[in-house]
């Protein structure tokens, strides 16, 4: 379960100060956003599929920033103005790759090390281990950063914990730093080994956005995905600038359930149906939206903050959800009602099987080598497992999402056209992709590593993997080493 | 520690002998030095990189599979019977153990992704350097030795 919050209410004036400050932001730049926005597809047809065409025919390359990261599976950049590059391995450790490319050799937090009876981090399943780091806004001047991850104390329960800096030591916590400036926020019980999320993400808003998975095995046994009562299959939306340490973290005023769950006195008469259903009394206030499977990777486009969650899918179907920033939260994106834009469970062609739309439809979705039970193969434009980069807006993309495939080492980018979504590949590679991020200039970053399920030889003895960066073609640097793409 | 990849890059090309290799509907042919085709990566078709297990031995099989481009393994038991073992391990998580395929393609259809797969050379290629995405470069985890033998598995899968 998570854990007990308090202090709504002393969060309320606080919140309602930053939804004044991104009112500003949106009206001084909403004209230029809106221009470019995209819309949630509210028909089936409208769900882009690969095969599309971007604007701007963008030609995109693959350039290696570093390599030799144990199953990196994350990066991000602190926005602190260091220029540096932090890799997140799955055995439990970060790494930073400086500005001019080198690698620090020891590591900026090591979770193999902060506890005497082994390792802190459970990575027993491939899908487990170090998920995500995350810099609080002001990490400049508070040094408190964040970390998702499996923790084997816990028996793989996913933990939330914040750190904080050394001044003196800003490459490096030690073991006993770690130890000494540790925070649990939020721990998430996770009753299998597989779909724990894994992102954490500070918004344009301030806070702190959680991709949680529903919890494992296949087709969500605990029907979590429609399940309000539990923190899996949700995004999760939190805020953790609470004065008091004692307090894990504050619910912002303005999530969906904030004020459902709240406990009253009952009202029969009088009260319209719209107010009753207002009224989820086992619903967790920190629920932003809710009906995903799997979001391992999600962004913020830095220049809109709209959303966009790579919701990893089952057996046929992978599906790229936008959220708009003016989006005040509550969406169901249907898991396991469905997935993508199919009926779930699929019991054949989608052409035949007839099934309610539930909740809210995804921009983009893309199929896996056999697309329905029974159908023939795919020899191409298939997938099995979407992972988020970030959101481009250069080198002729606004508001691309890329995104890149574990399987098939696709990089396929999803943009709005001013009419509708477009998922077009944009490269077909050798890689396989764990993850994304940004770089502080602006850059969408990609992660490979060589994990893949059984081939998995633990996070340690697994061929190493590399950090990208997704350049314009037309402006790789001379004598960079580029991904190699096929023809 | 951080590992690093060792790249200890070697040029197939220069592990070119002078071979008069002919296919057998040839043989009336007056034999000529022929060098045979480059290995390339199967997924640019650019000349592929003997960059991984640099120490690894080259077994007296491996150095005339660089020569002829023929599995040398091809029917002997003890190389099929490792090599169902290697496949096992490595091949039947995507490809499944009867071959027909799920996350990889099907192994023992004769449709192939990549034209070239339906050679030793392809397979060879393909196993070693990788494809696309999944199709991870096995040289990293396997010698070249072994992957002969898995080649030479893979001879058999589609009839055992």
């Amino acid at each position: 379960m998570v854990r007990p919050t308090g202090c709504q209410e002393l969060q309320r004036d606080f919140s309602m100060l930053r939804l004044a400050c991104v009112a500003i932001v949106i009206a001084a730049f909403g004209q230029i956003a809106f221009a470019t926005a995209g819309q949630v597809p509210t028909s089936k047809s409208e769900v882009a599929v690969p095969g599309g065409d971007l604007p701007g025919d963008p030609k995109i390359a693959l350039v290696k920033v570093a390599d030799g990261f144990y199953d990196p599976i994350n990066v991000t950049n602190a926005g602190d103005g260091s220029g540096r590059i932090f890799v997140v391995e799955r055995i439990g450790r970060i790494k930073i790759i400086n500005k001019d490319g080198s690698v620090e050799e020891e590591p900026f937090l090591d979770l193999t090390t902060i506890n005497p009876l082994g390792n802190d981090v459970q990575t027993g399943f491939v899908e487990q281990g170090l998920y995500a780091v995350a810099f609080h806004p002001n990490f400049a001047d508070n040094g408190y950063f964040f970390v998702h991850y499996a923790s084997l104390p816990f028996n793989g329960d996913g933990v939330i914990v914040r750190f904080q800096v050394d001044p003196a030591s800003p490459n490096h916590l030690t073991a006993d730093r770690t130890n000494e400036t540790a925070k649990v926020i939020m721990r998430i019980e996770q009753p299998w080994y597989n779909h724990n999320g894994g992102q954490i993400e500070f918004g344009p808003d301030g806070y702190l956005y959680i991709g949680s998975g529903d919890g494992g095995w296949e087709g969500d046994p605990y029907e979590a995905g429609q399940d309000l009562s539990t923190p899996l299959a949700k995004m999760l939306r939190i805020d953790v600038d609470v004065d008091d340490d004692r307090i894990a973290y504050g619910i912002p005023a303005d999530n969906p359930f904030a004020d459902a769950s709240a406990e009253r006195l009952m009202v029969l008469f009088g009260i319209t149906e719209e107010e009753f259903a207002t009224i989820k009394t086992r619903s967790l206030p920190e629920i932003w939206a809710y009906g995903v499977r799997n979001p391992y990777e999600f962004a913020f486009d830095p220049k809109t903050g709209d959303l966009f969650i790579a919701d990893v899918g089952q057996n046929h179907w992978e599906e790229i959800i936008y959220q708009p920033a003016s989006s005040t939260g509550g969406e169901n994106y249907g898991w396991p009602r469905m997935q993508a834009s199919k009926c779930h469970p699929m019991l054949g062609d989608p052409a035949t099987q007839e099934c309610p739309t539930v909740g809210v439809l995804p921009a983009a979705e893309y199929p896996h080598q056999v697309p329905y039970p029974g159908a023939e193969a795919l020899a191409d434009g298939w997938g099995c497992s979407a992972q988020g980069f970030g959101v481009a807006n250069y080198g002729g993309m606004t508001g691309v999402y890329l995104i890149g495939d574990w399987c098939a080492g696709s990089v396929y980018g999803l943009g709005w056209d001013g009419t509708r979504w477009q998922l077009e590949e944009l490269l077909k590679t050798g890689l396989q992709f764990t993850s994304g991020g940004y770089d502080e200039d602006g850059y969408v970053l990609a992660v490979n590593a060589n994990n893949f399920y059984l081939a998995d030889q633990g996070p340690d003895a697994n061929p190493p993997g590399s950090v990208w960066r997704v350049m314009p073609a037309d402006e790789v640097p001379e004598g960079a080493e580029v991904a190699r793409t096929a023809e | 520690m951080r590992r690093e990849l060792h790249i200890g890059t070697i040029l197939i090309g220069i592990l070119w002998l002078p071979a008069a290799v002919v296919s057998a509907e040839h043989d009336s042919v007056a034999p000529a030095a022929v060098s045979p085709p480059p290995f390339l990566h199967s997924l640019d078709n650019q000349p592929l990189e003997f960059e991984f297990r640099i120490d690894q031995e080259l077994t007296p099989e491996v150095r005339e599979f660089h020569r002829t481009r023929v599995n040398p393994y091809r029917g002997d038991a003890d190389a099929i019977a490792i090599g169902k073992k290697l496949y096992r391990k490595w091949c039947a998580p995507c490809h499944l153990r009867d071959g027909t395929g799920r996350l990889g393609p099907n192994l023992i259809d004769d449709k192939w992704t990549y034209p070239r797969t339906h050679s030793d050379q392809g397979k060879f290629e393909i196993i070693y350097a990788g494809g696309a995405g999944a199709m991870q470069a096995f040289g990293l985890r396997m010698d070249q030795d072994d992957i002969l033998k898995v080649m030479t598995y893979l001879d058999i899968l589609g009839s055992e």
